[in-house]
């Protein structure tokens, strides 16, 4: 396993650096196992992740760290903002009826996103298709969707807020 | 932050910065309004330019889309890298775009002339 984390100051015009970077460290390692879709998907959740932490936790830098082992990718974004939250459902610490209970956090004609609590304090993302269709996309619907990127690139993506810490980990996991 | 061209019967907007993202979504999206709004309606936007794009700017684009088709014309894609098509396709924007891998001979397919 070899692993290397990456300090953004939560500014737009440095998201190109760190993408740059991680990519330069993942691809000697394991570029030909990935594939050029995978490697995509991982830049694509850096890119969103990156840009969830600068729209929304309202500090003025958070850690990237970058892992890879014999399976798989992990990217874990640590920070000190403001937790996640949607629309007054989400409340901290999580109450028991939300475990294993699904809520809609997105959707168009093509796509949903949902959140599940896992524990009191942790959340699970998960994308999945709407009937798909020969429709147009809904574009009137086609806004707030970062996170819906980001769990479409993952196999894996996770949310945990340490209340006592006040520390939010976005964990994504992309398989080799 | 674009470079407006005309081609047959359409415009082609290249943008001009490796980062498509909330620091100028807005400013993009205001440029590309005013082109439509100047008589423009069939436009290609030039990506070959771009490294990644966030959602904020794909959100801009579709506003962009969206106020073409109100004064029926299009707005299209081209040069798209594959990070950000295969970004298009796994979130199927690519229902919504036609996408160009070159620039077409023309993209107003209801022109007469």
């Amino acid at each position: 396993m070899i692993k290397k984390a990456f300090f953004f100051n939560n500014e737009e015009g440095d998201i190109l650096y760190v993408l740059r970077e991680l990519t330069a460290f993942i691809s000697p390692h394991c570029v030909e196992r990935l594939g050029s879709s995978k490697l995509s998907n991982i830049k694509n959740i850096v890119v969103e992740t990156l840009t969830n932490s600068i729209k929304h936790s309202g500090v003025k830098y958070c850690t990237l760290s970058c892992e890879i082992t014999n399976d798989c990718i992990n990217i874990v974004k640590t920070e000190t903002g403001a937790p996640f939250i949607h629309s007054g459902i989400l409340r901290w610490p999580l109450s028991d009826n939300l475990l294993s209970e699904r809520v809609l956090l997105y959707k168009n004609n093509m796509q949903q996103l949902f959140v599940e609590a896992i524990s009191s304090n942790s959340l699970a993302f998960f994308a999945d298709d709407s009937d798909i269709s020969d429709q147009p996309l809904e574009l009137e619907a086609f806004r707030n969707f970062g996170l819906l990127i980001i769990a479409r690139c993952s196999d894996s993506f996770t949310y945990t807020y340490d209340e006592l810490t006040g520390i939010n980990t976005f964990s994504m996991r992309v398989d080799l | 932050m674009i470079d407006i061209k005309d081609i047959n019967d359409y415009t082609v907007t290249t943008i001009n910065s490796a980062q498509a993202n909330l620091k100028n979504a807005e400013e993009f999206k205001q440029e590309m309004i005013e082109v439509i709004d100047s008589g423009k309606h069939f436009v290609i936007i030039d990506f070959t330019n771009v490294e990644y794009v966030d959602s904020t700017f794909l959100s801009a684009l579709v506003t962009v889309l969206k106020h073409a088709m109100k004064e029926k014309g299009d707005v299209a894609v081209y040069g798209l890298n594959a990070d950000i098509s295969n970004l298009f396709s796994l979130i199927r924007l690519d229902k919504a775009f036609k996408i160009f891998n070159s620039l077409p001979e023309r993209f107003n397919s209801g022109s007469t002339d």
